[in-house]
Formats: structure tokens, sequence, C-alpha cells
């Protein structure tokens, strides 16, 4: 199926990028690799009139490090992250995300920036013209009511990507740059809205440029993700453990999920674990932190009540090899 | 009415340049299979999902039904065709026949590259090394056993590589 036409930018200054953003305003999207808005553009759910590409932004590709601090362009590839040796030893939880996001061709040119952007999933969402033709349009295209639960007038469109719940995990903070060489560093967290038909924004005008993520001393992380097959898919529940340990007692643990609604969901777990030795944790009871009115509904592969189970299933497994890994 | 324009756009594939006036909209696949007359990588699924647009960029597999055209200037493009030298099949195609590893033949182009990929960085690789590196890449046909013996079965020396 053919593409819609667009204009392509190729700046290779992030000035330019911002000229281009400020003239065109919503009408443009940046492009990272691609491999999640072609399809959206190509099913027509994204209509930018223009694309902005940033592959030629060199500042914005590459691993850093700094002390105790990585910094990740917001273009560097998942490949270059998955064979990035101190991410590997410093930071597995992301490791583990990066290479459980769908299958080396695709980790070849999607990015970070556009992992941690990519847009919320829903099978009443994510399919052709033809298939949606048949239907009106569901809430996140635009419509009035949501198709996954009949008369609803909220999304229920649930954010798929492996990469943000590891970076939130780990600590992440995101920069955002803007013109004139504005910037703020937020939580990767505070990206996200909660709302499934815009899961994810910043203002107007404004870019992220890189991550930044902290290597902690004595801690320990895992990545575990739910899946049919074990490549090319999206999770149906995952889960990124995070902790880190002082004297000998837990001083920081954390433990967010993906998929488990519009947004990775943050599971409070101060007093489950802070405080107490690693080996004394009561790894059973992980399950009932979790939520139970997870915004789950039939829209994926799966039923939501098997996913729902699955969270306990995957915190536990998660939670055991951070832990384990101290 | 907005107006659409070509642009050009100078690709590298198989070693050969090419300068082609195209829109911006355009994948590297379709300007591979209508531009280049290059039909070897195939569109299925046109969704990233499974792999028969493989083609490899900068020696690496890629989507090129994911790919805009425009975005591949200046890398190194391979496709199933740069294989072969004259009738001489490249050692990775004869050891899929060798081994019986095509049956409907869809998805071998990117299997092939794939494999070569593989083996132009990992010489002898292990199975599970095999099955990864083709996870993206979906045979309907095969059930994978015939294709992870061929791709195991390519002599390192013989491959020749680039």
């Amino acid at each position: 199926m053919r593409l819609p036409y667009f204009d392509f930018f190729e700046p290779s200054t992030l000035e330019e990028v911002f000229t281009i953003m400020e003239q065109y305003g919503e009408q443009v999207r940046p492009l990272a690799g691609g491999t999640d808005m072609i399809p959206l553009i190509r099913f027509g759910l994204l209509q930018p009139s223009q694309l902005v590409s940033l592959k030629n932004l060199r500042e914005l590709k590459g691993i850093k490090r700094q002390g105790q601090v990585l910094h990740i362009g917001a273009m560097t590839t998942l490949s270059e992250l998955a064979g990035s040796p101190t991410i590997k030893q410093d930071l597995p939880v992301l490791h583990e995300a990066v290479l459980a996001v769908a299958a080396p061709p695709i980790r070849n040119v999607a990015t970070i920036g556009g992992n941690v952007f990519q847009n919320s999933r829903c099978l009443f969402y994510n399919q052709s013209p033809a298939w949606r033709l048949e239907r009106q349009p569901c809430l996140k295209a635009g419509g009035k009511l949501c198709l996954a639960v009949p008369g609803r007038k909220k999304c229920f469109s649930v954010y798929q990507g492996d990469v943000a719940p590891a970076l939130i995990a780990a600590g992440a903070k995101v920069r955002i740059e803007e013109k004139n060489g504005k910037l703020r560093e937020v939580p990767v967290e505070q990206l996200f809205t909660g709302q499934g038909r815009e899961p994810i924004r910043v203002r107007p005008g404004e870019l992220a440029t890189q991550f930044i993520v902290p290597v902690s001393q004595n801690a320990g992380s895992s990545y575990k993700k739910f899946r049919l097959r074990s490549a090319v898919d999206y999770p149906l529940a995952g889960a990124a453990a995070f902790v880190a340990v002082k004297r000998g007692m837990i001083e920081l643990a954390r433990l967010v999920l993906s998929a488990a609604g519009p947004a990775p969901l943050v599971v409070p777990l101060d007093a489950f674990a802070i405080g107490v030795k690693p080996s004394g944790v009561e790894l059973d009871a992980i399950g009932r932190l979790i939520p139970k009115n997870l915004p789950l509904v039939n829209n994926h592969i799966l039923p939501a009540s098997y996913r729902r189970k699955m969270f306990s299933v995957f915190a536990k497994r998660a939670m055991k090899n951070a832990l384990d890994r101290v | 009415m907005k107006k659409e324009s070509k642009r050009l756009v100078s690709l590298t594939v198989n070693d050969q340049e090419y300068e082609i006036a195209t829109y911006p909209n355009r994948t590297l696949l379709e300007v591979l299979r209508e531009d280049l007359s290059m039909k070897g990588a195939r569109e299925a699924c046109d969704d990233g999902v499974c792999g028969a647009c493989t083609v490899l960029m900068d020696g690496k597999p890629v989507r090129s039904c994911l790919l805009l055209a425009v975005a591949a200037q200046g890398r190194k493009i391979t496709t199933i065709e740069g294989l072969a030298n004259g009738d001489k099949l490249h050692p990775i195609q004869q050891a899929f026949l060798d081994h019986g590893a095509v049956q409907c033949g869809y998805c071998t182009p990117g299997m092939v590259l794939t494999a070569k990929a593989l083996l132009d960085e990992n010489a002898k690789p292990s199975e599970g090394e095999i099955l990864t590196a083709i996870s993206g890449n979906f045979c309907r046909c095969t059930g994978y056993n015939k294709i992870v013996k061929a791709i195991s079965s390519v002599n390192a020396d013989e491959q020749g590589g680039d």
C-alpha cells in the first residue's frame, strides 16, 4: 500500500529542525527510524504534511558515559544499545528491554527516541483503511466512541513500549530541547499523559534529544516480557525491575509495567522492599501490589483477564532476576 | 492543490550508483522493484513484521518496506541480485538449494541476506545465534529446520564475503 504524499526535510542541525517545526506547526512530524511511524502513516492513522528526518543530526547519536551517568542520544539505534558493553553490564534492564524489541532488522533502524515515543496500540485502531472503512472511526482515530468497549467515551489503547519502562525503572530523565538552546530535563514517566488518545506529549516545537540514565553501584535490574512469539511481538505484559542496595539493605526498589494501560505503570514498592535484605524479599507478595483495576479490555490478541494475571508472574520473574544481580 | 514534487535520490545498490527522480513518500522497496526492476525484495505484510522485503544496508539487514528511499541515500544497499557472481551462486544460495531450504521461495531472498549479514560477522554461528538472527524473517513453508541447517553448513572459507 502506498504512502500518501508528504514533504521531506533532512536538516543537519537542531536549529534547522526547530525552524522547520516552527514553520509547519502541527503538520510536521519528526521522523527517527520510522519503524513505528511509517506503518501508521501507511494506514492513514497519521497524516503529516511534512516529515523532518533526524537522521543527519550527529549530536543525537551515540552513547556517552560521564562518571556515573549515561547520555544516550535519542537517535541511537536499538542495535547499538544492544551491543553496548556498558549497558549490558551496568544497566541489564535496558539491555534486556532493547533486545526484547521486535527483531534484529527492526532494531538496526529503530531508535531509542522513536521507541519511547511510539503510539499506543489497539486491535480496533491499528488496522488498514479497508478494515476501518467498515466501521465508524474509533475514538483514537477521531471518532466519537470506543469500538473496543462499545459506547465508552474513553480510549483503551495500550502503550506497548519495552524501553520506556526500563528507562523509568532505572530512574532516567529525558532532555527536551527547543529553539534558541532552551532545554528542560524531566523524568521519563512525565512524558506520558495517561490518555490513550494521545499517550505521550511534548509541547509544540519541542524535541526529545537524549536520555540521561544514572548508573548505580550495588544495583540489580531486569526486564521480562510476555508475548506469544519470541520475536517481533509487542509485549502483552512487561515488567522492569530495579533494586539498589546500601549496607546490605534495599534502599531503592522500582517496578514498572508495560502494556498495563496507556502509560508505563509505576508500582509503588516502598513498604514491600525498602530496608529489607535482598534475600528477605517476599517475591510471592509482589502480585498483590499490582493494582487490580488496570484499565485493560479485550483489545489485544489475548483477553484482558489473562494479561492481568500475567503481570504478577512477569513482575515476580523480573524482580527475582534483579535481586539475584545485586 | 498541494504541489507534489520529485527529488533526485542517489542510491548505491549492489555497488552500482543510481540516480532516480522520485517522490519522498516512496519506500526503498518500491524504488528497488519498480524503478530499478530488482524484484528480489518482496512485498508481503507491508507492516515491518514478516521480513520478506529484507535488504542489507551497510551490511545489516533492514526492512525496505519501512525505509524511505530518500533515507537510504549515502548508504550501501545490497539486494539478493547482488549476491551471485554471474551464473555461480553465492555459497549461501547454494547451501539453501543443497539443503532444500526453499519451498515457495517468497521469504528466501530475505532469509539469504539475513544469513549473509550473520555469517559476515560470525563465521561459525551456533544454532541459537542463527535462530536469533532469522527471528525477524518469517517462513510459512519449511518449518525453519532446513534453513538453519543450510546456514550452518556454509563454510566460512568459501563465503568470500565483502
